[in-house]
């Protein structure tokens, strides 16, 4: 059973991932797609990805030469593929290497091996491709790579590397992930917020509560996402104090938490949180008030 | 946690989304789900309800409607008098919130101002009373129950068929055989439904 509002969310999150039209042109076969990725210019391997990607595992022949494209950064609208696949909706363009990351992702489990070894190629954008791609196969095989990943000296790599084991959902990442909540980047310490809360290990409680008080606004948000996520008991005090933070989302994801955690200590402070001078803050207290009761 | 898990897999098996900053900031629907305990009406409670009767009137519209979905959930008589208000709220989603939150409580003393919303300029809210008046069962909204059955709007009919089915009073007789007539398909089923009902609970 999943929640009415879980539901909400889902298809918000969804829905933009899924708009656009298909491009006009004939069905190519593998060979010829193949040959196409090494086109002149970018958009016709863009192209070439995208056709490649919906032949599934009858891409197969064409493995290492889409493993080869996964350093390619080279910008290309989303709407060259027929759905943006790729991005979330704010994001405007992709790279054909990042369309070859869906392509090897939708052969399946005979990609791997190449996904393992591009893990370790020379160009970072390579590597977070191929980062992003492990950790939407769905390959237990792959949490030891994406976990010295983590460690990658660009920052990129190691929130992509952190979003995957978050995606893997595999518990063997919850401490690595714990030790990349200090990291030096503030959107690889979101990451790794996110990565901990989707994995909902109660190990990670101690260290999302310390990521409360982060420098950035956008990295104490999503900890407070996580710590609710995780469910954390022990979280309800240091939340309740985050319904004072400066920042207005993280007091709005604050309060969505406390209603989560549902610790009856939280009422009175989300009653005060009732009069906070954002609308949202005050929509979310509401709303927890509700759940905390019923 | 288990929602909020399965809904943290699903997303990301769709693997539409890379480099998934999910921040999950969820608001509360219409049709607010049962509740799991029973024990709302005491202890802290009291405060609870009033901050959320105050919040009924804030400036912002996704606050009032928050508060009354929350209200809702907490299923106190006390927040009555203040739910009843705001189903004269200015927003459409605000008094079909608030009439959803009343027909969760279940108070009768909400009766006069439900069938007043069966007037309402939104069809949503006029169908949403509908329903609440025929869960409360009170017999003084069959009468405007039945003039109901004359809206422009085929579900708002098929509602409040439905609710005089749950009421159960032998007026509405006459009425529904007329909409056994209706041009909707579904009007005329709920009529034959209703019809089915009256008949049977007649004592």
């Amino acid at each position: 059973m999943v929640s009415r509002p879980v539901a909400i969310v889902l298809l918000l999150s969804v829905i933009p991932a899924w708009r656009g039209g298909r491009p006009v042109q004939l069905p190519r076969d593998v060979a010829e797609l193949t040959a196409a990725l090494r086109a002149s210019e970018p958009v016709a391997r863009a192209r070439a990805a995208c056709e490649l990607r919906e032949l599934g595992d009858r891409a197969v022949p064409a493995i290492e030469s889409l493993a080869a494209l996964l350093a390619d950064g080279a910008p290309v609208e989303t709407t060259v593929c027929e759905r943006r696949w790729w991005r979330g909706p704010s994001e405007q363009q992709t790279s054909p290497g990042e369309l070859a990351a869906g392509a090897l992702v939708a052969i399946g489990t005979r990609a791997y091996g190449s996904l393992e070894s591009a893990l370790g190629a020379d160009a970072w954008i390579a590597r977070r491709n191929a980062a992003w791609a492990l950790g939407a196969l769905d390959d237990n095989r792959a949490v030891r790579p994406l976990i010295s990943a983590l460690g990658d000296r660009e920052p990129p790599v190691r929130a992509q590397a952190a979003w995957a084991l978050g995606a893997l959902d595999r518990r063997e990442g919850v401490e690595p992930l714990i030790g990349l909540l200090k990291d030096e980047h503030a959107d690889v310490r979101r990451q790794a917020a996110w990565a901990l809360g989707a994995v909902g290990d109660a190990r990670a409680g101690s260290g999302l509560i310390e990521a409360l008080r982060d420098p950035e606004a956008r990295v104490r948000s999503q900890a407070a996402w996580a710590l609710g996520a995780v469910d954390h008991r022990a979280a309800a005090a240091p939340l309740i104090n985050a319904l004072k933070d400066v920042d207005a989302h993280v007091r709005r994801q604050a309060a969505w938490s406390l209603g989560v955690v549902g610790d009856p200590r939280a009422v009175e402070p989300l009653l005060a949180a009732l009069k906070d001078r954002d609308a949202g803050v005050r929509r979310q207290a509401a709303w927890a008030i509700g759940v905390i009761g019923r | 946690m288990s929602p909020l898990t399965v809904f943290v897999r699903t997303l990301l098996k769709s693997s539409a989304i890379c480099l998934g900053i999910a921040i999950a900031v969820i608001h509360p629907s219409v049709e607010s789900g049962r509740s799991r305990r029973a024990t709302a009406q005491q202890s802290p409670a009291q405060a609870a309800i009033d901050g959320l009767v105050i919040a009924l009137e804030d400036s912002d519209a996704g606050v009032r409607r928050s508060a009354a979905a929350a209200l809702g959930e907490l299923r106190s008589p006390r927040a009555v008098p203040g739910l009843i208000a705001a189903t004269r709220d200015e927003q459409p989603g605000v008094r079909l919130q608030a009439i959803a939150a009343l027909g969760e409580i279940g108070d009768a003393t909400a009766v006069p101002a439900l069938t007043a919303a069966l007037k309402d300029a939104d069809a949503r809210v006029r169908g949403r009373a509908a329903v609440v008046l025929g869960g409360i069962g009170d017999k003084s909204a069959v009468d405007a129950l039945i003039g109901l059955l004359a809206d422009k709007e085929a579900e708002v009919k098929r509602r409040a068929l439905l609710a005089l089915a749950e009421i159960g009073d032998g007026r509405a007789v006459t009425a529904a055989t007329a909409a056994l007539k209706d041009p909707d398909a579904d009007v005329r089923r709920a009529a034959v439904l209703a019809l089915a009902e009256l008949s049977g609970g007649e004592q």
